[in-house]
């Protein structure tokens, strides 16, 4: 029982994580709650469809090719968070051009509420189709079911509360600097995915340059101690990165930067 | 030009067919060579074999078995892989030839028991 919950709890911390970071620096949009849980209900959907998909033909669905699926969805999600880390400096710019009616909370554009709802359905997605694996393998197992919904409850529950944590815990600590801090956050959450999908891609073999692992702090940090596991999601953290993964890493940061200073020249030319 | 593309294209075209069957066939048998197939199988929560050999530079097909009933996630961080094997059924690992040194893994559901390791050994220190 402690155990599924325990699994189930580490499946949902970074669903947590990052929903926490996203519904705290969108919380002046109009109307943002309703985008997403409109995209959890798609992540999920998904989630659900990809699931089924995949236990009905797991056995023709390939070798090669689901490792560049997955590191295709996992670089998709990469995109999405740069994009919305760029979008909210836009509307930064709004807020201050905007200071008199503060009270009144911002309506988006339907390009920024679609990267909304995206977002959290990547974000689902990536994690959901696991869980829902898992809840269909134990259902289907002779094992003691009740014990096993009893965890599934408590891992779901104190994941969700490790969310609500961090989103009240950014709203109240964070306060004014809550865009500053949630950028840097996003920004670090997105180059660390694109390090994994590197990590991905050197691995089977589509990437086959700079693959030697480049140090080792395994003896520091563990990747698979808990503060391995949580610095792996917020900032990308692992013991033993490759050559690829370090260029992915910063190319994901360098690219978000200059597309953020494109973006503020671009609104500062507009409300000015 | 543009005749000698027709040329080959149109009139020689038996010719053409035969050398991308050359070509093909070329590929395929280089890469049999240079793949190492491995099965792995899962059993009460356990790997069989736990320590895997493997020489190096050479191209790896991992066919991991679950024979639990329960799913099982075949993780490793040092591969930087992770794959979902549903109860009796199998999945497959591909992986580029590895450098010499330990590769762990681990079932991520069962951690405390479905532990194992690929340990790579370099052609130097084969002799």
């Amino acid at each position: 029982m402690l155990k599924i919950a325990i699994i189930i709890f580490r499946e949902c911390l970074e669903i947590a994580l990052l929903l926490g970071v996203i519904l705290a620096s969108t919380t002046h949009i109009k109307n943002s709650r309703l985008y997403v849980i409109t995209g959890a209900m798609t992540g999920i959907v998904l989630a659900s469809i990809f699931a089924f998909f995949i236990r009905t033909v797991t056995a023709v669905y390939g070798t090669y090719g689901d490792a560049i699926f997955d590191s295709g969805v996992i670089l998709l999600t990469t995109f999405i968070i740069s994009w919305t880390v760029v979008w909210m400096q836009g509307y930064t710019q709004k807020i201050k051009t905007n200071l008199g009616k503060l009270a009144e909370k911002i309506t988006t554009n339907n390009a920024s509420k679609a990267l909304l709802v995206a977002i959290v359905a990547a974000t689902i997605f990536r994690e959901g189709a696991e869980i829902i694996l898992l809840i269909y393998g134990v259902s289907s197992a002779s094992l003691s079911a009740s014990e096993y919904i009893i965890g599934l409850i408590i891992g779901s529950v104190s994941g969700f509360i490790v969310g609500i944590v961090i989103y009240t815990g950014l709203i109240k600590l964070a306060g004014k600097y809550i865009f500053k801090i949630s950028t840097i956050l996003l920004i670090l959450i997105a180059a660390g995915l694109a390090s994994e999908a590197a990590g991905i891609l050197t691995s089977v073999g589509a990437i086959e340059i700079y693959r030697e692992t480049l140090w080792d702090t395994s003896w520091l940090i563990d990747n698979n101690s808990t503060v391995g596991k949580l610095l792996h999601i917020t900032i990308g953290y692992d013991s033993k990165p490759n050559g690829m993964q370090i260029i992915f890493y910063c190319c994901s940061i360098i690219f978000t930067l200059i597309m953020i200073k494109i973006r503020t020249l671009l609104t500062k030319g507009k409300y000015a | 030009m543009v005749n000698f593309f027709w040329n080959i294209m149109v009139k020689k075209r038996h010719s053409l067919i035969f050398l991308l069957v050359i070509f093909f066939t070329q590929i395929s048998i280089a890469s049999d060579d240079d793949v190492v197939k491995i099965d792995l199988h899962i059993k009460d929560h356990k790997f069989t074999p736990e320590v895997v050999e493997l020489p190096a530079d050479k191209k790896v097909n991992i066919t991991v078995y679950n024979d639990d009933p329960t799913i099982e996630e075949f993780e490793s961080l040092d591969l930087k892989r992770e794959k979902i094997v549903l109860g009796n059924s199998s999945i497959k690992i591909v992986l580029a030839p590895l450098a010499p040194g330990e590769y762990k893994f681990f079932g991520d559901f069962h951690q405390e028991s479905a532990q194992g390791k690929i340990i790579v050994i370099g052609k130097n220190e084969d002799a």
